[in-house]
């Protein structure tokens, strides 16, 4: 009944008079008007965009199933017009019947049903659809889904529907056979399909007893199993191989399920197989799923090897820059090898392990360079192939900015990035870039990726890194029984990304102040009046800004005190030591970049008050000062902190007191304690070393070893009881620090065990001069997931502790072995525990049996 | 159960809404964008359903969560085109993005989006209360990313990096041509070069001197009267006499 004519050829513009909405029970009429776009007094070109956009923005919503716009009435230039749509019913809720409440909540996160939406027959089928496949992918390939919908009574003009489904039994692949296959074993076949394998069997028992029964019978009425040769290796042996390889199918981590689409996948890996092996022509003649019942199949597969081809002449074109023989030599492929373009592909763009043509040219700013091997010429099983080589211009960066930073400030890690403006573009520095911002510990390492956008009119490139920050800072919240101190609190906090000059700009704070890449932590320990411990330090990796030169300092204090064990409140007697140390350190260019070079001094203060005989004070009460001057130089090229694959780390210090017994007139033989120890000197030497390295896939060994030498100046001072060393256990610093020893672990033996004591006036001093320690560990990784680094480990180890060098001996050591497994997650830093078994008797107990079994806790890194 | 729980667990809508509403305005914003979620899908079609999707993105932007904001202020501003609040809502979403960019030395992402956001808004309303305001934050956030840009090319003068900052300093004049910062910029492209010049191998001295010789003629014909005249000249004349003796040797 539309008695208005519109002329297609002449769009007209006219003005909208009226609109009017038909068919809309339920919805608002102006609403839907407001929705279209379309308003009284709108001029509008018919026919033209306007109508066809207020369609589709009516229809977009969701709500109605049919929609038209016409025109009613024309008068003049104005135009009546009526917007009539179907309403459908909403869809308000929906229930699954027939699976499990698992694959349940899987499917309503596939499945595009929205609640509120109206219905349409599109997504009644969709749904379906949907579910099919969910359940194709799990190998149920005779689901069967019923949907059905009814009046919900709930809610006006809306349905719900009722999702009937029936999975009927897995469909599993009973064997997999090929046909014309005469040059690999089946078993390689089989195993290069990946996901489709035959289901587990063991029939064994039953064919032995078969084949038995078969031999028993005489000999016109036996069976033969296969043709085999007359000999009587294989007269024995085949049959029973054959036996085998029928009757039993262990497949504990291949799926058997049929799933179509892997199955493509599979076919498709198995023809890459053969012309990985020289057999270019290669296809499937056909392949056969034969349904042997409802619930297995058969797949026979019929494959067309065609001929072996080979490598004949290989030519280049297009290099002016590197010549034949240097593109050759990379290449590595010789007249008369087997034609493998996969491998010859790696060479080309991509080897992993070695060096390939692309890197060749690209690590030297030939960023557009490209290489299409091309088969020039192909003569019975002989192929010629020719590089054809675009070398492009060299690319120099233009821009290099990062994203993703959403904490860490831009100059943090500007500073770090080896891709600078102005240099030639060079895919070997991006790698190591990649490699040291990953180690800077702000961003998932997994996502650091360099983006080059390469602008070929100018000949330049921009190189967009894109990181993804993650929470980098640590808290320690423990309590524990500390010895004799009974209960002991202890509080760290780390914030590894600090931010020192935003402290006071509260508006910065997110939610402290990040950004700077600088190091705050504090720490206490307490456990109320007996004992404190309270320590700060800061540092900056680039002090300055200017250069990589470390700043830190630390101060700390602890005060250890016995109390009347009557009232608990009078004090008896105490130690107090107060510590600062300031180091700088700087990465140096010689002998090669890996190298650091620190210095530091530290002054540290013991002050005790009728505090024991530890020191062989008189009366216990007295002063003892402790200045160092240390410097380490030491070499890291560890490839991760984390989970270190590969690389070495290698530091020796020093640490010096100053020589005050050649200036002072001090006879160290009858001086107190009170006086010797006034001013302590010693020199201290520590070497430790790290190798890692990758044996096969991410299984490591890491190697270790440790030593450490504590002398005098002169032989007539004698070395005190400052800085000496214990041995033994999980090598955790517990209250014993106090003395400034260097607890080293030993795993399998008790805490500290392994620590000499000598008498010196009187005065019994615990801890060697000199100790070394090796270690063997094989670690393996369970996650390598930033969030949760876990790996497992074996170790066995060996160390000893000596009083002076006279006592040397590195033959003689306690040796033990053992496992366990590491935790790192940021929020806590690295966790472990470890199983040791010691070999050797406890020191305390020489003649006794071995240490035996321990278990170690650990807490954080451990240096040593 | 508190009034709020039952209100999330019931089945009538028409209350869910009012309730939403009431929260709205005695500013529990999160109650009231939880109810709003929940009754839009229902009421959408309708005289409320355009209400409430305004109210929702106002919760969220008082919430500030200004990513959630930014989206539905955006989706009303499209879908009701003709509502009387359309305007509003296409430049709060523009602002939302505004709210969200950060400080000048962090990723930029939203700077970006939120200048766009901002361009379209003016394109499509050109004459509104919101323009100035709408321009003063465009101009800000420009300057903010040409800091960015001066922030990072002067690290790479600081960490005496020279070619790289004499680079960063260049593509900075192309990118922002007309920025206040230029002739800082120009003066510290010729330090930039003329220390590199100074401690490159002899081979490449003479080119890098000429390219210094260059960036001063630069900044001589666009500042005559610079503040930095007096020791940029210093390099120029130094750089023409290397230049002599290296002519000299050769």
């Amino acid at each position: 009944e539309n008695t208005v004519r519109i002329n297609y050829s002449n769009p007209k513009e006219y003005t909208i008079a009226e609109i009017q909405v038909v068919g809309a029970e339920y919805l608002d009429h102006i609403a839907l008007t407001s929705i279209s776009g379309l308003k009284v007094g709108d001029k509008v070109k018919i026919p033209g965009d306007d109508i066809t956009q207020a369609i589709k923005k009516l229809w977009k919503q969701g709500l109605i199933g049919n929609v038209e716009i016409y025109a009613t009435k024309v008068e003049g230039s104005n135009i009546y017009l009526t917007i009539e749509l179907t309403e459908r019913p909403r869809l308000s809720r929906f229930n699954f019947h027939g699976i499990t409440k698992s694959e349940e909540s899987d499917l309503r996160e596939k499945i595009n049903l929205i609640r509120g939406r109206v219905m349409t027959d599109a997504i009644i089928k969709n749904s379906e659809l949907t579910v099919k496949k969910y359940f194709y992918e799990k190998g149920f390939l005779n689901t069967q889904v019923d949907i059905r919908y009814s009046q919900d009574s709930i809610i006006s003009n809306s349905v719900m529907l009722d999702i009937d489904i029936e999975k009927n039994r897995k469909v599993k692949i009973r064997n997999v056979n090929f046909v014309g296959n005469e040059n690999f074993p089946e078993m390689k076949l089989k195993g290069k399909m990946k996901n489709t394998g035959e289901r587990p069997r063991f029939k064994i028992a039953g064919a032995l007893i078969a084949t038995g029964i078969n031999a028993l019978k005489p000999k016109d009425k036996r069976v033969k199993i296969k043709d085999e040769e007359d000999t009587a290796w294989y007269s024995l042996t085949k049959p029973l191989i054959n036996l085998v390889i029928e009757n039993v199918k262990l497949n504990v981590f291949k799926s058997s399920k049929f799933v179509e689409e892997k199955y493509k996948e599979d076919k498709e890996a198995l023809i890459a197989f053969y012309n990985s092996k020289g057999y270019r022509d290669a296809y499937i003649a056909e392949d056969t799923i034969v349904t042997i019942d409802e619930n297995s199949v058969d797949i026979d597969i019929r494959i067309v090897p065609g001929q072996q081809y080979f490598f004949r002449e290989i030519t280049w074109t297009g290099n002016f820059i590197h010549d034949d023989r240097t593109l050759d030599q990379i290449l590595g492929v010789e007249r008369g090898d087997i034609y493998n373009m996969e491998s010859l592909d790696k060479k080309l763009n991509y080897n992993p392990n070695g060096p390939d043509i692309s890197s060749l040219y690209m690590d030297n700013g030939y960023l557009f360079f490209s290489v299409n091997p091309v088969e020039v010429k192909i003569e019975g099983d002989s192929i010629d192939v020719e590089m054809r080589i675009y070398e492009g211009a060299q690319a120099t960066i233009r821009k290099v900015y990062v994203t993703g930073n959403d904490r860490t400030n831009d100059h943090v890690i500007m500073r770090e990035l080896r891709t600078l403006p102005g240099q030639k573009f060079s895919r070997s520095e991006l790698i190591r870039t990649q490699r040291e911002l990953s180690q800077l510990g702000y961003f998932n390492p997994e996502t650091v990726s360099p983006n080059p956008i390469p602008n070929p009119v100018d000949e330049t490139v921009d190189i967009e890194w894109s990181l993804e920050e993650r929470p980098s800072d640590q808290i320690e919240l423990s309590g524990g029984w500390g010895g004799s101190f009974g209960f002991v609190g202890t509080l760290g906090l780390t914030f590894n990304n600090f931010s020192l000059r935003n402290l006071t700009h509260f508006d910065k704070w997110r939610p402290l102040p990040v950004g700077d890449g600088q190091k705050l932590s504090l720490r206490l320990q307490a456990n109320g009046r007996q004992f404190q411990s309270y320590s700060i330090s800061f540092s900056e990796p680039w002090l300055g800004g200017k250069k990589p030169k470390s700043f830190g300092v630390s101060y700390n204090y602890s005060v250890q005190r016995s109390l009347n064990p009557y009232n608990r409140r009078e004090i008896l007697g105490s130690m107090q030591v107060t510590g600062v140390t300031v180091s700088l350190g700087q990465r140096l260019k010689w002998p090669d970049d890996y190298f650091t070079l620190s210095n530091a001094v530290s002054y540290t203060n013991y002050n005790l008050y009728r505090f024991g005989q530890s020191l062989g004070f008189d009366e216990g009460t007295g002063i003892a000062n402790n200045f160092t001057f240390t410097t380490t130089l030491s070499r890291n090229s560890v490839d991760s902190p984390m989970y270190p694959r590969n690389g070495s780390s290698i530091s020796l210090s020093l640490a010096l007191t100053p020589p005050y017994s050649l200036f002072n007139d001090l006879d160290y033989q009858s001086a107190s304690n009170n006086d010797r120890y006034k001013w302590v000197e010693y020199h201290k030497w520590m070497f430790d070393a790290k190798y890692y390295m990758q044996l096969a896939g991410n299984l490591v060994l890491s190697a270790r070893a440790h030593m450490g030498y504590l002398g005098s100046y002169q032989s007539t001072t004698g070395i005190g009881p400052f800085e000496r060393f214990q041995l033994g256990g999980d090598g955790l610093t517990g209250s014993n620090f106090l003395l400034g020893n260097d607890i080293i672990g030993l795993r399998g033996y008790d805490n500290n065990s392994i620590t000499p004591t000598e008498t010196v006036n009187g005065n019994v001093i615990r801890g060697g001069t000199l100790y070394n320690k090796f270690v063997f560990e094989l670690r393996y990784p369970v996650s390598l997931n930033p969030s949760a680094t876990i790996y497992v480990l074996s170790f066995a180890e060996a160390g000893n502790n000596w009083l002076d060098f006279t006592e040397y001996n590195p033959n003689n050591l306690y040796t033990s072995a053992g496992a366990g497994v590491r935790i790192f997650m940021p929020a806590f830093g690295l966790l472990g525990i470890d199983w040791g078994y010691g070999f050797d008797p406890d020191p305390s107990n020489p003649n006794g049996s071995a240490s035996g079994g321990q278990i170690h806790f650990s807490i954080g890194q451990t240096l040593r | 159960c508190s009034e709020f729980r039952m209100l999330q667990k019931s089945t009538d809508w028409q209350g869910k809404y009012q309730a939403a509403l009431a929260y709205y305005e005695e500013g529990e914003y999160y109650k009231a964008s939880v109810l709003l979620d929940q009754v839009l899908p229902i009421i959408k079609g309708t005289v409320d359903g355009e209400k409430a999707s305004f109210y929702r993105a106002y919760a969220y932007y008082h919430q500030e969560q200004y990513i959630l904001s930014a989206s539905y202020f955006g989706e009303f501003a499209r879908v009701y085109s003709r509502s009387d609040w359309a305007v509003e809502s296409a430049y709060m979403e523009a602002y939302s993005l505004y709210l969200q960019s950060p400080d000048y030395n962090l990723d930029q992402t939203s700077t970006y989006k939120a200048i766009d956001a901002f361009q379209i808004f003016l394109n499509r309303n050109p004459y509104t209360d919101y323009t100035d305001k709408a321009n003063e934050m465009i101009n800000e956030m420009q300057q903010k990313l040409e800091k960015k840009a001066f922030e990072n090319a002067k690290q790479y003068h600081k960490l005496e990096r020279w070619e790289a900052a004499r680079v960063a300093f260049e593509t900075f004049e192309k990118d922002f041509p007309d920025s206040k910062l230029n002739e800082d910029v120009m003066f510290l492209a010729i330090d930039s070069e003329y220390s590199y010049a100074k401690q490159s191998i002899r081979a490449k001295q003479k080119e890098r001197f000429g390219k210094t010789i260059e960036l001063y003629q630069e900044l001589v014909d666009e500042y005559p009267n610079s503040k930095f005249i007096k020791q940029a000249e210093k390099y120029y004349i130094d750089s023409v006499e290397q230049i002599d003796k290296l002519s000299n040797r050769s």
